[in-house]
């Protein structure tokens, strides 16, 4: 399935008439005028249209739907498909914005959720997810006369440097209650893995921190700074009923080029007799273990070879034996959950 | 009963041969445990495990 340059454009280009004034209720006339011209100027074909409708139930359901059935539509049971004791329809999960493009195409919006919808979102997310948009399209989308005259401010606004505007050098995703598995892969540099089938992402930092944090305990967590080379995905950002959240989906092979962790292990120290709590950080600067308020460990600038090596050993293994350089004699036992890796990745 | 001159010497022989033998096997088992201590463990993952829990959390809206 192809999708046009110009559909993602002008889905783009509303994402930043649903940015521009999103605070001021005397606008959502006018925004919802601004959809329709855009997307009568913009796109001339009733494929592109539906294509454009297309995009936005797929974007819909990955971010707002059922994830397990975004994987598995034939899972889908309408029995379970219920919101307040009737079909679950677009009002329910979709973002104003997105009812308003619905609309603005003809789409019947009022529907309800069946199972072809989570089939077309499996086809459409890797399609989208792995598109680019040139931003000079979506800019010139807002030099039309009808733009000037129901909002006189919003050219401007789109010359300047908005993040829901412009395609993202850099993404963000943020992951908690992981296993021991997923955080010793985290940490495997130049591994390689493939996300082609659509996944969620974020152009905001905060956003992915916030929901890395949002299950402490749980599980160990992880934050992805993702480097976007070819500025790949699509915005769902404020076509998604949770805006706040800035949403890139994203589709493509990833790479691991560093990592950075902290983590607690039980330490038997030589000459001690009972094991001790530490705190072990790893990154490419430094090898750090401290117990309590006193540093153990510190060695700077040791080699990729050196801190794999004593990270994927305590990791990997029930107990780790670590000679430091002194020559005292250490054996570190993980403490399950207690992960928190930031990874620097590469969108291939 | 006494012994001669040549059956003296071929039992220091064999009791020399005996104990160079002993002492060859010791010095091996000994490099053998040496080797076994110097290696670094293998370290153990699942990485299907770990692509799959991976792939399904990034799935996950961040909501």
């Amino acid at each position: 399935m192809n999708i046009s340059n110009a559909v993602l454009a002008i889905a783009r280009a509303i994402n930043v008439i649903y940015q521009y004034r999103k605070d001021e209720r005397q606008f959502s006339a006018k925004r919802k005028m601004l959809v329709q011209q855009f997307i009568k100027n913009g796109l001339s074909s009733i494929q592109e249209k539906e294509n454009l409708a297309n995009v936005i139930i797929a974007m819909t359901l990955l971010t707002s739907g059922t994830t397990e059935l975004v994987r598995d539509p034939s899972k889908f049971d309408p029995k379970d498909s219920v919101e307040n004791g009737i079909p679950r329809r677009w009002a329910h999960i979709a973002s104003p914005a997105a009812i308003e493009i619905m609309k603005a195409v003809g789409y019947p919006h009022y529907e309800a959720i069946n199972k072809s919808h989570y089939e077309l979102a499996k086809k459409l997310l890797p399609v989208i997810g792995s598109s680019t948009v040139n931003d000079k399209e979506v800019i010139a989308a807002f030099s039309g006369e009808s733009t000037r005259r129901l909002a006189p401010g919003l050219s401007g606004y789109a010359q300047g440097d908005h993040p829901s505007l412009r395609s993202d050098k850099l993404l963000y995703r943020g992951l908690h209650s992981l296993s021991k598995d997923t955080v010793m892969l985290m940490t495997m540099i130049g591994e390689t893995w493939d996300m082609t089938r659509g996944v969620s992402t974020s152009f905001s930092q905060g956003s992915a921190v916030g929901f890395k944090e949002s299950a402490k305990g749980s599980g160990s967590r992880g934050l992805f700074y993702l480097k976007n080379p070819r500025k790949v995905g699509f915005k769902a950002d404020q076509l998604s009923k949770y805006g706040k959240e800035n949403e890139v989906i994203l589709s493509g092979k990833i790479r691991i080029n560093d990592y950075r962790i902290r983590f607690f292990a039980e330490a038997f120290i030589e000459g001690r007799s009972m094991p001790k709590t530490a705190m072990i950080e790893v990154s490419k600067d430094v090898m750090m273990c401290r117990v309590g308020f006193q540093v153990v460990i510190n060695k700077q600038g040791a080699s990729q070879k050196e801190r794999d090596e004593f990270v994927h050993g305590i990791l990997g293994q029930e107990q780790y034996e670590y000679t430091a350089d002194d020559g005292k004699k250490y054996v570190f036992e993980f403490t399950d959950r207690s992960a928190d890796v930031n990874v620097d990745a590469t969108i291939l | 009963m006494k012994l001669t001159k040549t059956q003296l010497k071929q039992i220091i022989k064999e009791e020399l041969e005996a104990v160079h033998e002993e002492m060859a096997e010791a010095e091996l088992q000994a490099e053998a445990e040496a080797e076994q201590t110097a290696a670094p463990k293998k370290f153990t993952y699942d990485r299907e495990k770990a692509v799959a829990e991976l792939n399904a959390k990034f799935a996950e809206p961040m909501k």
